[in-house]
């Protein structure tokens, strides 16, 4: 939330504010200020949390010059939403038996948090949680993006993330054989 | 709808989606989306870590449907994996409409499988891919009717028992898919390939065939057929090749199965054992008590045209650093990668056997046990029985054998 919007959000950042330092700022690539509450911000990201014990967290605006403010917007509404949310017991995913690692499966409203997102905004915002360090918001976004590919051929991948077919034909039989490498077949 | 594609497409740039984070998006994946992953784009491509901890294109690989757990978390259309090469597994949700709702699987080759359903219509299957070719019904074969998902009777009066389909070539062969389907009781191989409306009946008998300018077939006492295919195979009496002297005592049960040496010659391979029971059994790690133990293979190969139509030769292994992989799919060679511990050379990887999964062999040691923690008796009641399967990359589709 910007800071200097009176809407509801912005009215009970402001009464934590109030409680003396509870929050701190941050300032998008492009200026623009955001306040969110030191607890959620040292809990969620590493880097944050960090710079909040390092002591290098400016009372006029820490400069995140990586993140834009649509981006930088979300991940404070995530750290707000989070710090406002009552943890469920964690649903550790369903492939206990296997290779994969066993992730979190997102809440419900960390869902809906991501799926109201567009692309070009969930692009910002998985890059963000990778600046600063954010595990979960990691977690929730590489998930979506995942969602997002299942079960779809590499051209219907292409078409959803727009991304042109950079193979050559030769490229893709080389590729072909090299991923082959330890085995063959008469 | 030009204006709405615009709209709706993304204007960052997905493909620089940095290395660490493609890596994580594929850890979220199911495996056969993992493997289309890297053919999305190079810089894709580039990020992705292959490694054990992926399922490894070309890998020898069981499919199995998914064990339950007790939590009863068997998905519909949800697999698993069991890569025999580094010992893990994975899981694997077969994509498109339909897939294997309903039907079974009879036969694979590669990453294709062969499947029916209740009224024995046929399809192969790419479960990576959702690719779909249907094969011609066996109502093709002159006087047959489809009785129901077994059995198809032939006029005027002769009943045949559907087995299994040997897929020789897949839909991604050049030259297009050639499938041998298998009945039991007399008569009974028939023939099709790309671009074929019917089933081509072979005349005489089976069990197992495989392919290349014959097509040959094993019986359930070694005896192998094979049927020379220049007129198409349609009217030709088999050669009978008949089963090599195996001297064990009558209490032993044998199995055969066909495979082709490393030089090209037709492998005749025999596992054998007998029966355990009680305290022995348990011993032995067989399962259940009561199970036939098979504790040995033997190999022979075929000279064909030696004797008046075949001579066998027992040889001692199948050769080298490779793995001979047999069962209900198409048979095929791994080369085991030097100082591999998880894959054993000069061995034979049999699967769907006798109480487990897998069972490997090799000619000193005969049997060196079941593979993996998967017991068979999880699968009983279900019609999947266990298959060897072999991912390949998807980097591009077969679209021009696609029917739907």
């Amino acid at each position: 939330m910007e800071v200097d919007k009176g809407k509801g959000e912005a009215e009970e950042t402001r009464k934590v504010a109030e409680a003396d330092r509870d929050t701190v700022t941050l300032k998008s690539s492009d200026g623009k200020l955001f306040e969110v509450s030191k607890e959620a911000a040292a809990r969620l990201s590493t880097v944050l949390a960090g710079m909040i014990a390092g002591g290098s967290i400016d009372d006029n605006g820490t400069d995140l010059k990586q993140i834009g403010s649509e981006a930088l917007e979300n991940v404070v509404d995530y750290c707000n939403k989070h710090a406002n949310s009552i943890p469920s017991a964690a649903l550790i995913s369903s492939s206990i038996s296997f290779n994969t690692a066993p992730f979190k499966e997102p809440e419900e409203w960390e869902r809906k948090f991501v799926d109201r997102l567009s692309h070009d905004a969930l692009f910002d915002l998985v890059e963000a949680a990778n600046f600063l360090g954010m595990e979960r918001l990691l977690d929730v976004t590489c998930h979506k993006i995942s969602e997002m590919m299942k079960g779809k051929s590499p051209d219907q991948i292409r078409e959803v993330f727009n991304i042109k077919n950079d193979y050559t034909k030769e490229e893709l039989e080389e590729i072909r054989q090299e991923l082959a490498w330890a085995f063959y077949d008469d | 709808m030009l204006s709405a594609s615009i709209e709706t497409a993304t204007a960052v740039p997905w493909a620089d989606l940095p290395p660490e984070l493609c890596n994580l998006v594929v850890d979220r994946l199911d495996a056969f989306s993992a493997l289309r992953f890297p053919a999305v784009c190079r810089s894709w491509a580039a990020a992705c870590q292959v490694g054990p901890r992926r399922l490894r294109p070309g890998a020898p690989t069981l499919l199995t449907p998914i064990l339950m757990d007790g939590n009863g978390m068997a998905a519909a259309a949800a697999f698993a994996l069991h890569d025999v090469s580094t010992g893990r597994s994975f899981h694997a949700s077969v994509s498109g409409r339909g897939g294997l709702k309903n039907r079974r699987w009879v036969g694979a080759k590669d990453d294709w499988l062969v499947t029916t359903d209740a009224t024995c219509s046929l399809e192969l299957l790419n479960p990576a891919t959702g690719d779909l070719v249907r094969l011609p019904s066996f109502a093709t074969i002159p006087g047959a009717t489809v009785e129901d998902g077994l059995r198809i009777s032939v006029a005027p009066r002769s009943v045949y028992v559907f087995q299994h389909v040997a897929l020789c070539r897949t839909p991604a062969h050049r030259d297009g898919y050639l499938a041998v389907a298998v009945f039991s009781s007399l008569l009974a191989v028939a023939v099709a390939a790309t671009g074929d409306e019917r089933w081509t009946p072979l005349r005489n008998y089976v069990g197992g065939p495989m392919l290349y300018e014959k097509v040959f077939a094993v019986d359930t006492c070694g005896n192998v057929y094979f049927w020379d295919m220049d007129d198409g195979g349609a009217n030709s009496n088999p050669t009978v090749v008949r089963a090599p002297e195996i001297q064990i005592d009558m209490y032993v049960r044998q199995r055969f199965k066909l495979a082709t040496s490393i030089g090209g010659e037709v492998l005749l391979v025999c596992t054998y054992g007998d029966s355990v029971f009680g305290e022995r059994a348990r011993s032995l790690g067989v399962p259940n008590a009561g199970y036939r133990h098979t504790r040995s293979i033997l190999l022979h190969e075929l000279d064909i045209g030696g004797g008046d139509s075949g001579v066998w030769r027992r040889v001692d292994g199948i050769g080298g650093d490779h793995a001979l992989f047999v069962g209900q799919s198409y048979p095929f060679y791994v080369t085991v990668p030097r100082g591999s511990s998880d894959l054993k050379a000069n061995s034979v990887y049999a699967a769907d056997l006798n109480g487990y999964v897998a069972m490997v062999f090799d000619q000193c040691q005969g049997c060196a046990g079941g593979i993996g923690p998967f017991v068979y008796s999880d699968f009983r009641g279900t019609s999947l029985r266990p298959i060897w399967f072999r991912p390949t990359a998807h980097l591009d589709k077969q679209a021009q054998y696609v029917v739907r």
